[in-house]
């Protein structure tokens, strides 16, 4: 059941519905059914995979809580972590490890090859794998207490708007909205509503149509000239206007029936570096990221090095590059078993240890040649060269095989294609109107004229808006992108 | 038991959610109509009649070929012609269903008189397609829509008005001076010469995977169906031979098409009473090599729809015209 399918309509209406009329102190029962249902559909026998580790981590965590020597508590630690992350390493990377071993070992010895298990890789396992992970580590920093309620827990971890593709929702967060008792309130479901629509346009009217144009680029990178170059961009557009507008639905689905999810994305191609696009591109994980890895290996680095400094340089450099580096590697390999997603968070990686290292100097250029006065200017470009890096960047990532990407990278050319450029312009006049859009939205508090349009003009552009999207949505059967994390 | 009880501030909402369905409703039905006109005006081929006329003159076509996509690069005229000696014409393409080969049919004998054989290519989902109504416009149909059935008439003509999009980005191709798709979609007199395409590399996944969507068959009478009976009435009345041939399929979407026994006895059952249709099924591995992906444009695990290559309309058509051979003597 995917969000744009009428199964999951007519599954919402229902849940919502009951949810409206059932009794508090038993709603957090019917909505973990429901979302063991919904999980279970794709797959009922990898239900297991997604209640075991909860159980897991639940009782690892209480016990945990009880323990006051650091040994055992740490002891403890470890060993639900290695049970929590077993789950996502074995189904997820088993034939990437087998596949990469296999491989290193033929370079010593001869005729060695180890056959692949094929294991199906369960939808969303990347993503409550890491709410459970963040849990036990949060419980064992003593940051929060241990949720004792196994259901409340149970229904965190599996809630079904955020299940399959995010957000990575905090358990400190998301437990309380769980528990809060919501009265029914019409605005709250409209606006619900309404980031459900927003978010089914940026699916299946943009991204599925530029899909189209991106596929036939990528699997036929021969004289295509300049629409190697749009390819890469369009492939920005898609992949943010499917996993946006996943998570759009997902937050507005959580709205309908009455809990605040975190915010995944904000207007990331305005971004003015890349660290900043790294603030606003799926933000539930770069969080993650940052709290769980980047952070701790950061100062752990910067510990040991403490009062020397190699090569005269700080330690806080240090800890920063082998933070960042060892993040994006990780972060490069959650997305996906494949060196191509390795190598662009190491791609991300390299941008920010870079942006780093050049700080100082850059502001100093700046400062030399006043070039702080253009501030408007410095912001364009800024944004140009953040968005052309991100998109280099897209191209590895979006490739199936090193060798491809190459392949890619060495057909561009200015030139006109052998297929002309129809496709192109069109798939170019969609993007500019979606970018109007967002600006518009970005910026509705300026507009006056939003607030001040009467309910029913607002009500009839909501209707043509809907018509809007059956006229332009495609139906190529794409699932999401980050369905296959 | 916390009852949902309507009081004043579950009763808000009513007037603007029916206010809502009514501007939904209002906006459906105005789009509808205007996709529609600007259809009817700038996208119908009103000098289809005229041209046919004109290119089926003296050409002597004893066979008519009918169907969708499938047909279209399956079947081609020109193996008539060289195989067969025989002047065939291929009407067959994508978005012309049961409703418009009837139409075409009847158009056909009107202007050019009965043809001596009617081939048909079967589809699997062939009781579940909607004739587009760019095609059905060529005969002046007039769609007798019903306005009040559905509620939102651009969810139910869907399909249609994706085609409209689609003829829209012809428009801008052609507009730009750029050839359109591969396969000529309007051009009736270039359709007869085309023997289909070969891509350079092969775009079916040969792996099953553990898991793939699978696809009921639509039953007769379904969408068109009726219109399927009425041009084998039409055909009987005329002493027209038919043949339904089932072109292969790639193996995958045979598998993924798990009620194509159904189909096959449907179709069984709906020509039982006829006694000059001849139904040939090359769906076997027996008739053709239905693994081999050389021969096959697209199909595969999950996908249900599949196309013949250049290479595999050449197999097939040499053996399919050997098969029907008898029925021209």
């Amino acid at each position: 059941m995917i969000f744009t399918s009428i199964d999951f309509i007519i599954f919402l209406s229902i849940v919502f519905s009951i949810s409206l009329v059932i009794p508090y102190k038993i709603k957090w029962m019917f909505l973990l059914a429901a979302s063991y249902f919904f999980y279970g559909n794709w797959n009922i026998d990898y239900l297991v995979l997604l209640i075991i580790p909860t159980l897991i981590t639940y009782l690892i965590a209480i016990k945990m809580n009880s323990i006051k020597l650091t040994v055992s508590r740490k002891r403890l630690f470890i060993i639900g972590l290695i049970l929590t992350l077993a789950g996502l390493i074995i189904f997820k990377y088993a034939d990437f490890i087998i596949t990469t071993f296999s491989v290193l070992m033929s370079l010593f010895v001869d005729k060695i090859s180890l056959k692949p298990v094929h294991l199906i890789h369960p939808i969303g396992i990347s993503f409550f794998t890491f709410k459970l992970v963040s849990y036990l580590i949060d419980v064992y920093r003593a940051d929060i207490k241990p949720e004792k309620h196994l259901g409340y827990f149970a229904l965190y971890i599996s809630f079904f708007p955020q299940i399959f593709m995010g957000p990575i929702d905090r358990a400190r967060h998301f437990i309380p909205e769980l528990k809060k008792r919501v009265p029914f309130d019409i605005d709250r479901v409209i606006s619900g509503v309404q980031l459900i629509a927003w978010g089914v346009f940026k699916k299946m009217v943009i991204a599925d149509r530029i899909s189209i144009f991106v596929n036939e680029v990528f699997q036929n990178p021969q004289q295509q000239g300049i629409n190697l170059i749009f390819g890469a961009y369009f492939y920005a557009f898609q992949i943010y206007c499917d996993f946006s507008g996943y998570t759009d639905m997902a937050i507005g689905i959580s709205r309908i029936l009455g809990f605040k999810s975190i915010r995944n994305f904000n207007f990331p191609y305005f971004s003015t570096s890349i660290s900043q696009f790294w603030n606003r591109w799926h933000i539930s994980l770069s969080t993650w990221l940052r709290d769980y890895l980047f952070l701790p290996i950061a100062y752990s680095t910067m510990r040991r090095l403490n009062s020397s400094q190699p090569k005269r340089i700080k330690a806080e450099a240090w800890g920063y590059t082998a933070g960042m580096f060892v993040t994006m590697f990780l972060g490069g390999l959650w997305h996906g078993a494949s060196w191509t997603f390795v190598l662009w968070g190491i791609i991300h990686g390299l941008y920010l240890i870079a942006s780093y290292s050049t700080k100082k100097a850059r502001k100093k250029i700046m400062k030399t040649f006043r070039l702080n006065k253009f501030s408007r200017l410095h912001r364009f470009f800024s944004i140009l060269i953040t968005f052309n890096l991100v998109s280099f960047a897209w191209i590895i990532f979006r490739s199936e095989s090193f060798h491809k990407a190459l392949i890619y990278l060495k057909n561009i050319q200015f030139s006109i294609p052998d297929i002309g450029i129809a496709h192109l312009i069109f798939n170019l006049c969609l993007i500019i109107f979606f970018v109007g859009l967002e600006i518009l939205y970005k910026n509705r508090d300026k507009f006056n004229f939003i607030k001040k349009m009467p309910r029913l003009s607002k009500i009839a552009a909501f209707a043509l808006f809907i018509c809007f999207i059956i006229i332009f949505s495609v139906d190529v059967s794409n699932e999401f992108i980050y369905f296959q994390f | 038991m916390n009852l949902f009880i309507f009081n004043s501030k579950t009763k808000k909402p009513i007037p603007r959610i029916i206010l809502f369905l009514v501007l939904l409703f209002l906006s459906d039905r105005f789009l509808f109509f205007l996709i529609s006109s600007i259809e009817s005006r700038l996208l119908v081929d009103h000098s289809f009649k005229k041209n046919f006329i004109d290119y089926s003159k003296n050409k002597n076509f004893n066979t008519i070929i009918l169907g969708t996509s499938r047909t279209l690069e399956g079947i081609h005229p020109v193996y008539f012609s060289s195989l067969l000696n025989q002047n065939a014409y291929k009407e067959a393409q994508f978005g012309k269903g049961p409703k418009y080969n009837y139409l075409f049919y009847k158009f056909y004998k009107k202007h050019c008189g009965v043809p001596k054989v009617l081939i048909y290519g079967m589809d699997y989902f062939m009781f579940n397609l909607d004739s587009r109504i760019r095609w059905l416009h060529r005969f002046n149909h007039q769609e007798n829509k019903d306005y009040f059935g559905n509620f939102l008439m651009l969810l139910k003509y869907k399909k249609n008005i994706d085609d409209f999009t689609d003829i829209m980005l012809e428009k801008l191709k052609q507009g730009l001076g750029e050839s359109g798709n591969l396969v000529p979609l309007r051009d009736f007199v270039k359709i007869q010469k085309y023997r289909g395409v070969d891509f350079e590399k092969i775009r079916i996944d040969s792996e099953r995977p553990d898991r793939f969507k699978h696809f009921r068959y639509h039953k007769f009478p379904g969408v068109e169906g009726d219109y399927f009976l009425k041009l084998l009435e039409e055909c009987q009345k005329d002493e027209v031979k038919v043949i339904l041939v089932f072109i292969p399929n790639y193996y995958g979407t045979n598998v993924t098409n798990i009620q194509r026994q159904l189909f096959y006895e449907d179709i069984h059952k709906i020509v039982k009473p006829f006694d000059n249709i001849n139904i040939y099924n090359y769906n076997k591995i027996k008739k053709f090599p239905l693994k081999n992906r050389e021969y096959f444009l697209n199909g595969g695990y999950g996908l249900t729809n599949s196309h013949l290559s250049k290479k595999g309309a050449a197999l097939f058509n040499r053996k399919f015209l050997k098969d029907i051979k008898h029925h021209y003597d």
